[in-house]
Parts: C-alpha cells; sequence; structure tokens
C-alpha cells in the first residue's frame, strides 16, 4: 500500500513539475500567435525536380512532376505548393525515386504544417508501396521517414511533421520511393499519380 | 526424496527464469522490426497486417505451451477483478472525454471502413492480446506475492514496447524530450502499471480487458478527445495510478472473509481527491490555465490595484483587437507590467498600444507590442498577495522600469 502511494507521489510530482514547463512554454506560443509580419511564401522548386528509376528500367518505364493541379490553372503560386507526380508504364518489381524541393522564399522561418497526399491513380494500392522520406538541412541524411504512404498509420506520421521549421531562404529535400510489388502480375502498363500537397504555417520565435 | 527436490526445483527456477528471457527476447526482436530500414524490407500492408499479427499469434503459442503459471489473486474474485478492469477502462475514457469539453474533440485519424476496422481490430488486437499475455506470465513467473520492483520493470518494459519505435527517433531539443515523456512515455507507464497489476491479480483476461477497451474506443470511434499534450499528461498519469491505489485497497478488502469498515477507503479517496487539489493549485499558480495569477508589487494603479493585490490575468484574447481602458499585463525586458490602454496606434505599419498607470502622472515611455502582452486583467483579488511580495522583497526589481 505505502509503496504505492510513494509511486502516486512521484508521478504527481513529475506531473506538477512538468507543468511548470508547459505554461513557461505555451507562454511563449500564445504571445507569437497573433504576431504578423512578412510574407509568407514557401513552395516547391521545380527546378530541383529528379526521377530516378531502377537501373534496370531502360526507359520503360517513365515519369514526370507537374506543379499544378486542376483546379489552380494559371495560378502560378497557388499551383506551385502541389507536386503531381505520373509514372508511366509501371511493371512488377519496377521502383522509382522522385526527388522534390521546397523551399522557403519567406521572408520569415515557416513550419511545416502537414502534407497532404492523395492517390489519383486507379490503381490497387496493395499493389505499391510509396515511401517518403525528409531531408531537412539537405545533408543527405534522412531526418524523418513515413513508410507507407497508403496505411492509417501515415495520417498520425505525416501529423508528426508539424515541428519541422524551414528557415527563410532554405530548402527542405522530399524523396518519395515507389515499389512496385512483383506480385503485380498481368497487370503491366500501369499508371501511378499521386498529388503531394505540403501546408505551411507562419510562426516567430 | 528430500535430497531429489533440491536439484529439480533448481532447474526448475532456473527454466522460469530462462522461459521470462526468451519472451523479453522474443518480444524485443518483434518491437525492433518497427526500425525503418527492416520495416521498409517489404511492403507496409504486409508487415502490418500479416506478418505481425502472426508473429503475436506464435508468441501467444509459446506462452500457452509453456507450464501454465497462475495469477497470484484470489480465485473467488476473479470476475470482480474482471468487471473493475472494465469500469477503470470506461473511467479512463471517461475522463478522457470530459478533457475533451475543456480542450477540443476531433475527428479520427483512422480508417473507419468496415474493412479498414477489420484490419486495424487484427493489427491492434493481436498485439493487446500478445502483451498482455506475455505481461501476465513474466509478472507471474517473477514473483509470488507483491513486488514493487518487478511491478516497475516489468511496466517500464510493456510501455516502452507500446510506444512505436520511430517516436524515440525524432527529438529535437529539451522541450520535445519532455513533451515526450509526458505526452507519452508517462501515461504509457501509469497504463501499463495497472495493467501489470491487473495482470498479478487476475492474469491476462483483466489486463486484455483494460487496454483492449481503450485500444478499441481509441482506433474505432470516429470522433476523439483532441486533447492539449498536458491534458493527456494529467489525465493519461493521474487515471491509471489512482485506479491501481483504488484497486488495491478494494482488492484489499475484499480478499477478507468479514467485511470491515475502516478508514482506508477513504483514506484512498482523500488521496486522489489532495494529489488533484495540490496539482490544480500549483498549475494555476504557475500559468497553466487561460487564467493565471500575479501579485502587484508596486502603486502605479493605485487607486484600483494595490501593492500586495492579486490579479487575475486572461492569456487567450485577441491582442490585436485590444480597447482603450483595458488593463493589460504586459513584458518589458523581463518585467511584468499592468497598466491601462490609453491610446491604440500604428506606428511605421505596426500596431502599438500606449499604456499609462492611474497613479501615473505621465504615459509609459515606450510602446507595448501587442506580443508583449500578456493577457488582460479580469478581476482584482486584495492583499492576498502580501506575503509572496515579503519573499520576494530581497530580489532586486529595477524600478526605473515600473514608473510610479
Amino acid at each position: 500500500m505505502k509503496k504505492a502511494r510513494f509511486l502516486v507521489l512521484v508521478l504527481a510530482a513529475a506531473i506538477t513539475l512538468t507543468g511548470a514547463g508547459y505554461a513557461y512554454w505555451s507562454d511563449g506560443v500564445t504571445i507569437n500567435s497573433t504576431v504578423n509580419t512578412g510574407k509568407l511564401e514557401a513552395k516547391f522548386d521545380s527546378s530541383k525536380t529528379e526521377i530516378k528509376f531502377n537501373d534496370n528500367n531502360r526507359n520503360v518505364a517513365t515519369g514526370g512532376v507537374v506543379y499544378d493541379v486542376p483546379e489552380h490553372n494559371g495560378d502560378r503560386e497557388a499551383a506551385a505548393r502541389y507536386a503531381n507526380v505520373t509514372l508511366n508504364n509501371l511493371y512488377p518489381g519496377a521502383t522509382a525515386e522522385i526527388e522534390l524541393n521546397i523551399i522557403n522564399n519567406s521572408t520569415i522561418p515557416v513550419k511545416l504544417a502537414g502534407i497532404a497526399f492523395t492517390n489519383q491513380s486507379v490503381f490497387d494500392a496493395t499493389k505499391a508501396t510509396i515511401s517518403v522520406d525528409f531531408d531537412y538541412n539537405e545533408d543527405g541524411v534522412k531526418d524523418y521517414t513515413v513508410d507507407d504512404i497508403l496505411s492509417d498509420t501515415a495520417k498520425m506520421q505525416l501529423e508528426g511533421l508539424n515541428n519541422v521549421e524551414i528557415a527563410a531562404g532554405k530548402d527542405v529535400a522530399i524523396k518519395a520511393h515507389v515499389s512496385i510489388s512483383a506480385d503485380l502480375q498481368n497487370d503491366e502498363n500501369k499508371t501511378l499519380n499521386f498529388i503531394i500537397a505540403p501546408t505551411f504555417q507562419q510562426f516567430n520565435k | 526424496v528430500g535430497k531429489n527436490m533440491k536439484p529439480d526445483n533448481y532447474i526448475l527456477k532456473i527454466s522460469y527464469k530462462a522461459r521470462c528471457f526468451l519472451l523479453i527476447i522474443l518480444m524485443t526482436a518483434l518491437y525492433m522490426m518497427d526500425i525503418p530500414a527492416i520495416a521498409s524490407l517489404m511492403s507496409g500492408y504486409i508487415f502490418n497486417y500479416i506478418l505481425k499479427p502472426v508473429l503475436w499469434l506464435g508468441l501467444i503459442f509459446i506462452v500457452y505451451i509453456f507450464p501454465k503459471v497462475h495469477p497470484k489473486g484470489k480465485l473467488r474474485l476473479k470476475s470482480f477483478i474482471n468487471w473493475w478492469a472494465f469500469n477503470f477502462a470506461i473511467i479512463f475514457i471517461a475522463a478522457s472525454v470530459v478533457g475533451g469539453f475543456f480542450n477540443s474533440f476531433g475527428k479520427s485519424p483512422y480508417s473507419h471502413t468496415l474493412k479498414g476496422m477489420a484490419l486495424n481490430i487484427l493489427l491492434v488486437g493481436s498485439a493487446v492480446m500478445g502483451r498482455e499475455i506475455i505481461r501476465s506470465y513474466l509478472v507471474n513467473s517473477l514473483c509470488k506475492k507483491e513486488n514493487y520492483i518487478i511491478f516497475i520493470l516489468v511496466s517500464l518494459f510493456f510501455a516502452i514496447a507500446s510506444i512505436s519505435f520511430s517516436s524515440f527517433l525524432r527529438f529535437n531539443g529539451v522541450q520535445d524530450v519532455v513533451k515526450f515523456s509526458a505526452q507519452s512515455f508517462a501515461p504509457e507507464f501509469s497504463k501499463s502499471l495497472l495493467a501489470t497489476y491487473l495482470a498479478f491479480l487476475g492474469g491476462a483476461v483483466p489486463s486484455i480487458i483494460y487496454i483492449g477497451t481503450i485500444e478499441a474506443v481509441n482506433w474505432l470511434s470516429p470522433i476523439l478527445p483532441n486533447l492539449r499534450w498536458i491534458t493527456t499528461t494529467f489525465i493519461g498519469v493521474l487515471c491509471p495510478i489512482f485506479s491501481f491505489i483504488t484497486l488495491q485497497s478494494m482488492y484489499i478488502k475484499e480478499s477478507r472473509q468479514k467485511v470491515i469498515r475502516d478508514e482506508k477507503e477513504d483514506s484512498v479517496f482523500a488521496w486522489i481527491v489532495t494529489t488533484v487539489i495540490s496539482i490544480g493549485i500549483i498549475w494555476f499558480s504557475v500559468g497553466v490555465f487561460p487564467i493565471y495569477p500575479s501579485v502587484i508589487a508596486t502603486g502605479s494603479m493605485e487607486p484600483i490595484i494595490k501593492p500586495g493585490d492579486v490579479i487575475l490575468v486572461k492569456k487567450d484574447i485577441d491582442r490585436m483587437k485590444l480597447n482603450i481602458g483595458d488593463i493589460i499585463q504586459f513584458k518589458s525586458d523581463n518585467v511584468l507590467i499592468s497598466h491601462r490602454i490609453i491610446e491604440s496606434l500604428e506606428v511605421s505599419g505596426e500596431k502599438v498600444y500606449k499604456t499609462k498607470g492611474d497613479n501615473n502622472s505621465i504615459a509609459d515611455s515606450e510602446f507595448v507590442k501587442p506580443e508583449q502582452v500578456k493577457g488582460t486583467i479580469v478581476k482584482i483579488v486584495p492583499k492576498i498577495g502580501w506575503p509572496t511580495l515579503l519573499l520576494k522583497s530581497r530580489n532586486e526589481v529595477p524600478l526605473e522600469k515600473v514608473q510610479f
């Protein structure tokens, strides 16, 4: 009995201290959330797009990225926040690595609030695995990975992104890895089309 | 016979430990599979919905072929323990819902198609069953009577096992570590501790009931409480640990043949109330809630606010739309000042407020920017801040900043 009470005391003390930390940190957040300064312009940098297929692809599968979606036809600023990726003529065992780049052209740092991922293709989702990794500081080291973007857990993982800060003028590299299941029998010449749309949030330190 | 007993006993003991060790190793291996490098070797679908459930079932099978270990609670109290395991799960869920009313509710991120739900039940259900059956095996093999060191070790092990491996890999500074410990680790530990105690008393069934009910609501309910991390910590840690001490005291009472009413029952309740109130008071004073208290040290706002009065400051306000006449608290070079807004201006395109203490002859020399504003004063409680002032008076306050 007494030992259990002791545990309660220890945990309660820990909670109390955590509260102090929360008050201290949330203090900053409430104040800063009302500040309005600078311009917010974070978007994809279309000059840094690259698609690499598996080594033995021999130009069979092809692909491209368009920075546009139908609803933003003409509005290039808005469209540049959408990467519309299409991979054509896929076959069993094909893999592709799509490298995208988000640049923060704002005068202030922005936070990546989340990434919306829309699968546009009429494609059996169980036959393709799409994982996405992020390299926040462009040093070639993966900083964050969402393993299976089509799974339910991916949504949760993408929520975990909201701590990512992109300083003014800096980039974040996003690499999407697509691999087509080897059991895609009699199912060649498939097209995979998905849209990656990051959302940004302005904040101040 | 006596001579032969000893080596037999010895082997039995060793093999018990070896079995526990084997289970721990196997569970760790299963857990380590979540490392991105390993998980990405196959499709997420096969990995999550086929391989993992099969491996959990394999572990359950291993426990099944092991010699049985019995829970240490009284057999006649089995249904009592199961019933309370369910009640504690409901209390936990209810507390989270109440927390949701204070914070907010959100749409569940999990799939709610029939197929999605079935797959999630398979994924989560197999893991919960596997974990709880192993928990029960470990705790009941390793302790004969209440042993807190074993309880805590087992609970720690299972708390870590129920947090996905990748969440340990994304810390970004002290704040992240504290937040993670408070929001994920501590609540998991507390829940795990209660589950361990339930497993100790009643075997795997009550701990599956407890964890399973909570997980089922979490994965299947279309709407979930969307709690601030501090609320998650508060409910997640306190609810299971209070359930733990309540269960303990109820079990002790029930396990006696005669029901004796003593003060112990009340003392658990008193403990819970005292703890909650103490945390509440301290949290209020450090500013966890939307309204926090602040002691006034000078007479610049007399006669409305006198030195030694406590003001209640409301944090949750629109700082861009404060009115002339509002008394605000703001920070200027680390000194908190509470003065009245006398003018709202725009200086080089930015909104600023001109402030003045009621008792001062001139306005404050520096304008207050919205981001400096901590809140508006909603209530003044006279005189109760004197003790704080006496304690603080030793610290030097740069008076030229305060402007009488």
